[in-house]
This record gives structure tokens, C-alpha cells and sequence, in this order.
């Protein structure tokens, strides 16, 4: 196939006009088929942002999650230093005993001193655990996760989670006194409500 | 050289509840004279006030370390000669080669026993 003779040219002309039009059709097909693409992979993007809830994540859930590491670490502190009381108080009872059951005595107490030194070691392991937690919650407030999530979710609307009476959230033991009901306000408040 | 009973203790940790425990092992142990300080700096006011036999030592503290603790006590002419355990969590080779360079007697990892500390304290006495 050689160049065309010139008296085809309109010919011509007309076969480039329409060969430039397929290729830009061609191109925006692919154009949109690209932005398509990525108006999907920012919905999802959207979608997996608010489903994470970060902004959840830094102003509730780490601190709580600390807080709640934190009182494990005075409970057993504190229950510890009641095993320690009451093995002081055999050996305070036994001072004056001797022979065999002194020995035995003697000799529980010291095992008891000494399991009781896991208490140093879990509160510190607990401690590495709350600052790699506040690390986590620092990095999230840093990176503006935080931020466009709370961008999407103002902008898409978001549903309390904790307005279901059916399914109220779990908090566990509560942290802090007032934080719960007591027992004697539980049983008032059942009596109430039957 | 024999250990000698009476000889005063001083227990330093910022752990309320590990002072207790090492403080009635050491009763059990036959030592009755400890005292305590909550952090290298208390400890080493406490050294400048009284003189102790032993000094059983956290590390792990603030503002003064028991690494610090123990530089500063090697460092001074009046106590450098004051028996020194490291009783810690830290449990890798360089602390413990840090320790023994700073002039530590004795290390001990926690969680630890009774006989470990009495081992211990028996080998800094020579016994």
C-alpha cells in the first residue's frame, strides 16, 4: 500500500479524521475507565476509614484501653500487698513458736514473698504494653487518619453505636469510682424496675 | 569473711510492694536492720547520712537510675567501697556487662527467691 495520489486526499483526510476520533474515543473510554476505577477505590477507601473508626480509636478506645491496664496493675499491687499482710501476720502469730511448725511456717511465708515478686515483673511488662499503646495513639493522631475520617464521617452522617437499647456496649469493670453502679444501687434499681 | 547480720541494708526501689518483699526476705534471711529509698538520688542521700553494709538496688528508676546510683557510689571516695547488688528486670547481656564495668558486686533477675538472694548476698561477703 503506497501514499495516496492526490486526488484522493479528501479521502485521505476524511480516513485521519476518523482514525483521530477512534483513538480519542479509545483514549476516553480508557480515561474513564481509570477514574472510574479510582472514584471506586475512594469509596472503598471512604468505607474501610469509617469502619476503622480512628477518631474512635485515639479518643476512646487507646486511653480506655490504658486505663484499664493501668488498674489491673493496682489491683494486683494491691492484692499482693494484702497476701504480704496476712503472710507477715502468720509469722507475727508464729514468733513465738519454734521446732517443726515454726520451720513450716517460716518456710511458706518466704514461698509466698517470693511468688509475690511476679507483681514488679507484670507491672512493668503491663507499663511497655501502655506505652506502646500511647506510641500507636500519637502515630494515629500524626498521620491525619484521624482527621479525614472525621472528615468522611461528618460528611456521610454517622449513627451512634451506643443508642441501642438491645445492645448496649460492654465496658467491663469500671475504672473509676462513679464510673458503675454499686451493688446496693444495682439491687435498689431492680426493685424499682420489678 | 563471715556476713554480719546487723549490718544496716539499704533497699532501693521505686516499687513500694518489691521494697516489702526483699525487706521480708531479708527478715527471713536474718537481716533486720533495712532501710529504703524510692530512687538513686534518696539512696544516695541516704548513703551520705549513714553507713550501710549493702546496697540492694533496682535499676530501672527515675530521676536516678541504679546504674547511675551505682556509677555515682563508685565515684566517691567515702563509699566506693560499699557492697552494691543490681536486683532488676533487665535481663540482657549488656546491662549486666555495664553493671559489672560500673563495679557491681552482685545481679540478680527478678522474678528471683529467697536462696538466690542469700546466695548472692553471700558471695559478695566471700562465704
Amino acid at each position: 500500500m503506497g501514499l495516496p495520489k492526490k486526488k484522493e486526499s479528501g479521502a485521505f483526510d476524511g480516513d485521519i479524521a476518523r482514525r483521530l476520533e477512534e483513538a480519542m474515543r479509545a483514549c476516553d473510554d480508557a480515561a474513564r475507565t481509570v477514574l472510574a476505577q479510582i472514584a471506586q477505590d475512594i469509596a472503598a477507601l471512604h468505607t474501610d476509614l469509617k469502619a476503622l473508626q480512628p477518631e474512635e480509636i485515639t479518643a476512646r478506645k487507646i486511653p480506655a484501653a490504658g486505663e484499664e491496664l493501668e488498674e489491673v496493675v493496682k489491683a494486683t499491687e494491691s492484692a499482693t500487698n494484702d497476701i504480704m499482710q496476712a503472710a507477715e501476720g502468720l509469722l507475727e502469730a508464729c514468733s513465738d513458736a519454734d521446732g517443726a511448725f515454726a520451720e513450716l511456717v517460716e518456710g511458706k511465708a518466704t514461698e509466698i514473698f517470693e511468688a509475690c515478686t511476679f507483681q514488679d515483673i507484670t507491672g512493668q511488662r503491663i507499663g511497655k504494653v501502655i506505652k506502646t499503646l500511647k506510641v500507636i495513639e500519637d502515630r494515629l493522631n500524626a498521620s491525619g487518619i484521624v482527621k479525614l475520617a472525621a472528615a468522611i464521617a461528618a460528611e456521610q452522617g454517622t449513627a451512634s453505636a451506643s443508642d441501642d437499647d438491645d445492645n448496649p456496649p460492654l465496658e467491663g469493670p469500671a475504672l473509676k469510682e462513679g464510673d458503675g453502679l454499686k451493688q446496693n444501687d444495682i439491687d435498689d434499681l431492680l426493685n424499682d424496675l420489678f | 569473711m563471715a556476713v554480719d547480720l546487723t549490718m544496716p541494708i539499704l533497699v532501693v526501689d521505686d516499687y513500694k510492694t518489691m521494697i516489702r518483699i526483699i525487706r521480708n526476705l531479708l527478715k527471713q534471711l536474718g537481716f533486720n536492720d533495712v532501710d529504703e529509698a524510692a530512687d538513686g538520688t534518696e539512696a544516695f542521700a541516704k548513703m551520705k547520712d549513714r553507713k550501710y553494709g549493702l546496697i540492694i538496688s533496682d535499676w530501672n528508676m527515675e530521676p536516678m537510675t541504679g546504674y547511675e546510683l551505682l556509677k555515682h557510689v563508685r565515684g566517691d571516695e567515702h563509699l566506693n567501697r560499699t557492697p552494691f547488688i543490681m536486683v532488676t528486670a533487665e535481663s540482657k547481656t549488656e546491662n549486666v556487662i555495664a553493671a559489672k564495668k560500673a563495679g557491681v558486686n552482685n545481679y540478680i533477675v527478678k522474678p528471683f527467691n529467697a536462696a538466690t538472694l542469700k546466695a548472692k548476698i553471700d558471695a559478695v561477703f566471700g562465704e
